[in-house]
């Protein structure tokens, strides 16, 4: 509007000029004076900022141009001149504020009075008294309040209207984006069911894109039966029990899912009852939540602990982790080679996979097996599918990440302190032996004993508290010995029997070793040692030792004889015999204390066995230094 | 006082509910299994309510209560309710049909198996 207005009053310059030339009023003159008029506004519009002003500053500008015209049209028609005024005062309402029409009003005023008094030619063609400039100041101030009136109502019904109007869009837009906003990032939502399970058609938009839209007569049992069949069977099983009223409410709306994956979404439901005022159950308020981001990144914590336990078995010790993992590799294979008909062996599989996963710290693997064994257990089987994928898709991720980690170092490793190193480099410098450095030499790719039953430690303790015998304290001691790994596999691998016999059957449930007298925490010791040229393995707990009454008696029943106690030591590592009122998953079937004195016959080891009835057992595995000592190299040496 | 017979084979969950039920003021009765269950519940008629394993050796849950809905024990006032783990809609379908007045998921709550017992008791 100011721009227009600027134009307009320009406008003026030659229209006055050119009056003022036909009137023979001075062109020059009124050009100059005219100019001197669109100084002020030309000014203004450049350097104020407020529109308002601006338009003001039009206001006084526009009178200033009437009493320029009503000069320069000095002569017959000057008194006509003066409707200049009045239109122009007219067109300020156009400015729809009225201060521009008062502040025309009071220039002109001020400037009609001045000029009378002063310059009467350049206002009046005659000689006009007082009244008659108070006659047109009467016009003014009536016109003036018409125009006030107008641009008021100008500004109300249409420039403010229109302003009034982009307000309220930008306001409905900033608040749609920030809904928007909300409605993207909302991650929980309601609906409401009736006492029958009937949906409600109060909801949550949110609810709408999770699970779709739904008639009111369905069932929220149904909606999400859309989604998944069978959470929707289980959802309409449980709230049978909210319905029937047979248990308690509280129970009954506890035992109802509280969690449901569907697509790739994981959600949570909440459930808040709304009683009518005799406590019967009215309305359910199902708050759903999506979990889905809490769910991935307890996933991602899962996968970052494990790959972190494998970092530290590596780093600790790798030999331990390599043998684990290539057992693994093989059950998992065998586990995930789509088993068809027969179970039995996935069973076992699992179950191994499973126990040998918790004690290397791979949770995720370990929680894996176990849901495939719960699905197995209930003869699931579409279920058992379910699972091994996951399994499998877990593993492949899994595997993937450890053989990065193994990355280019092999099985073929040799590890040694830097007292073992000392201890060769000491050699070499004192000119020892070639036969003797050779000895030390290979002494570093044998197996620390230490490190090995340190595994079978963490494996009993494990085992202690699976089978409910407590926080059990487990010694180890290996001397320094080492052994060499491949020759000693078998006995290790049967050793392992000799640990469960000794926790299942010696080491008494916490309870029970206090009403005996005993520390409540059982105690375990496993080393090594040479003692009279041979090499010994013992295991020693703390348990209510070998019930040999039992043992005679099961020999008999195996026909073995059972007379003397080394006789009786002899049935204790006899197939089939088992001092176990009950056999168990874990120990008790008599096999594995036969395949332990097999395999420590193989190496020409004998075993001992010293066992007092209420205080514990004591097992050694004794062989030969000849049957430990590596004669390697000797020929290699003389090369 | 009144008795409750808990029927599971595992002894640490029947020391379990007998622990939240006997300090609730029960008196609890225990079987091992199915036919133990039978049995005990035959040879004593006061006993009001039943929990049942459904997985057990010789007779599992399901069965022993297709046997209490056949000889007329549920009609004549016995309620039973199952114990059993998340999961097993046919299984828990059966026992329902079987007469069974609800389940009760493992682990369960103290408080809410108490509230439950209480209910089915009085």
């Amino acid at each position: 509007m100011n721009r227009i207005a600027l134009w307009f009053f320009w406008g003026h310059l030659p229209l006055l000029t050119a009056l003022a030339w036909v009137n023979d009023a001075g062109p020059l003159f009124a050009a100059a004076l005219t100019l001197a008029v669109l100084a002020g506004p030309t000014v203004a519009y450049r350097s104020l900022r407020s529109p308002h002003a601006i338009s003001m500053v039009f206001g006084f500008t526009a009178m200033c141009m009437g009493g320029v015209l009503v000069h320069v049209g000095q002569g017959p028609v000057q008194i006509e001149m003066h409707f200049y005024f009045f239109s122009v005062l007219a067109m300020l309402a156009l400015f729809a504020n009225p201060m521009v029409v008062l502040t025309a009003a009071a220039t002109v005023s001020v400037h009609h009075l001045l000029l009378w008094f002063a310059a009467p030619k350049s206002v009046f063609n005659y000689d006009a008294p007082l009244w008659v400039v108070l006659v047109h100041a009467a016009f003014v101030v009536l016109e003036t309040i018409a125009a006030c009136f107008i641009a008021r109502s100008f500004f109300d019904n249409v420039i403010g209207l229109e302003k009034k109007v982009e307000a309220r869009t930008a306001e409905i837009a900033q608040r749609n984006r920030d809904m928007r906003l909300v409605l993207d990032n909302v991650r929980q939502g309601f609906l409401t069911v009736d006492a029958q399970c009937r949906l409600s058609s109060e909801h949550s938009r949110i609810v709408d894109t999770w699970f779709g839209s739904y008639e009111t007569d369905e069932t929220f049992a149904q909606l999400l039966g859309r989604a998944d069949a069978k959470l929707g069977a289980w959802f309409a099983l449980s709230w049978e029990s909210v319905s029937d009223g047979f248990l308690p409410l509280e129970l009954a709306l506890d035992q109802l899912p509280k969690r449901a994956r569907l697509g790739e979404r994981h959600f949570a439901f909440d459930y808040q009852p709304i009683g009518d005022v005799s406590g019967q159950l009215e309305k359910l308020l199902i708050v759903v939540s999506d979990v889905t981001s809490d769910v991935s990144k307890a996933e991602s914590d899962a996968q970052q602990r494990e790959i972190r336990a494998v970092l530290e078995r590596i780093l600790n010790d790798r030999a331990g982790f390599l043998e684990f993992y290539e057992e693994a590799k093989r059950l998992a294979k065998a586990s995930l080679d789509k088993p068809a008909g027969d179970w039995s062996a996935t069973k076992r599989h699992i179950h191994t996979l499973k126990g040998n996963s918790a004690l290397f710290g791979l949770e995720a693997v370990a929680r894996q097996c176990h849901a495939i064994e719960e699905r197995l257990a209930e003869n699931d089987m579409p279920g058992v599918q379910t699972e091994l994928a996951q399994l499998e898709r877990h593993w492949s991720a899994l595997s993937t990440t450890i053989d990065h980690l193994l990355g280019q170092q092999g099985q073929d490793l040799v590890t040694m302190t830097g007292e073992e190193y000392d201890g060769i480099l000491r050699s070499v410098v004192d000119g020892a032996e070639h036969a003797d450095i050779a000895r030390k030499l290979v002494d570093l790719k044998l197996e620390p004993t230490e490190q090995r039953l340190g595994r079978f430690a963490e494996q009993a303790r494990v085992l202690a508290q699976r089978l409910e015998k407590g926080d059990i304290e487990v010694a180890v001691d290996g001397n320094g010995l080492r052994l060499e790994r491949e020759r000693f596999a078998d006995f290790w691998s049967s050793f392992s029997d000799v640990l469960r016999n000794a926790i299942d059957h010696g080491i008494e449930p916490p309870a029970q070793r206090e009403q005996s007298g005993k520390p409540a925490r059982g105690r375990l010791e496993l080393r090594s040692f040479e003692h009279a040229g041979e090499f010994v393995v013992e295991v020693r707990d703390d348990g209510r030792g070998i019930d040999w009454e039992a043992v005679r008696k099961k020999a008999k029943e195996h026909e073995l004889s059972a007379q003397t106690q080394e006789q009786l030591r002899e049935a204790l590592f006899c197939a089939g015999v088992s001092t176990a009122a009950q056999v168990s998953e874990i120990s008790g079937r008599g096999v594995g204390l036969a395949a332990v004195k097999d395999s420590c016959a193989n190496l020409g080891g004998a075993i001992d066995v010293r066992s007092e009835s209420g205080r514990g057992t004591v097992m050694q595995f004794r062989f030969p230094l000849t049957a430990v000592a590596t004669k390697p190299l000797a020929s290699s040496s003389k090369n | 006082m009144t008795k409750i017979l808990v029927v599971d084979d595992s002894a640490t969950m029947r020391q379990q509910v007998r622990q939240v039920l006997t300090g609730g003021g029960f008196e609890v009765l225990e079987a091992v299994d199915g036919q133990d269950g039978l049995a005990t519940v035959t040879a004593d008629e006061d006993v009001k309510v039943m929990i049942l394993d459904v997985n057990m050796p010789r007779m599992n849950g399901i069965e022993l209560a297709e046997a209490l809905h056949a000889n007329g024990r549920m009609a004549a006032g016995l309620n039973v309710v199952m114990l059993t783990t998340e999961g097993h809609a046919e299984l828990i379908a059966r026992a329902k049909a079987a007469g069974a007045k609800g389940w009760i998921v493992k682990p369960f709550k103290p408080d809410l198996l108490l509230a439950a017992v209480k209910k089915m008791a009085a």
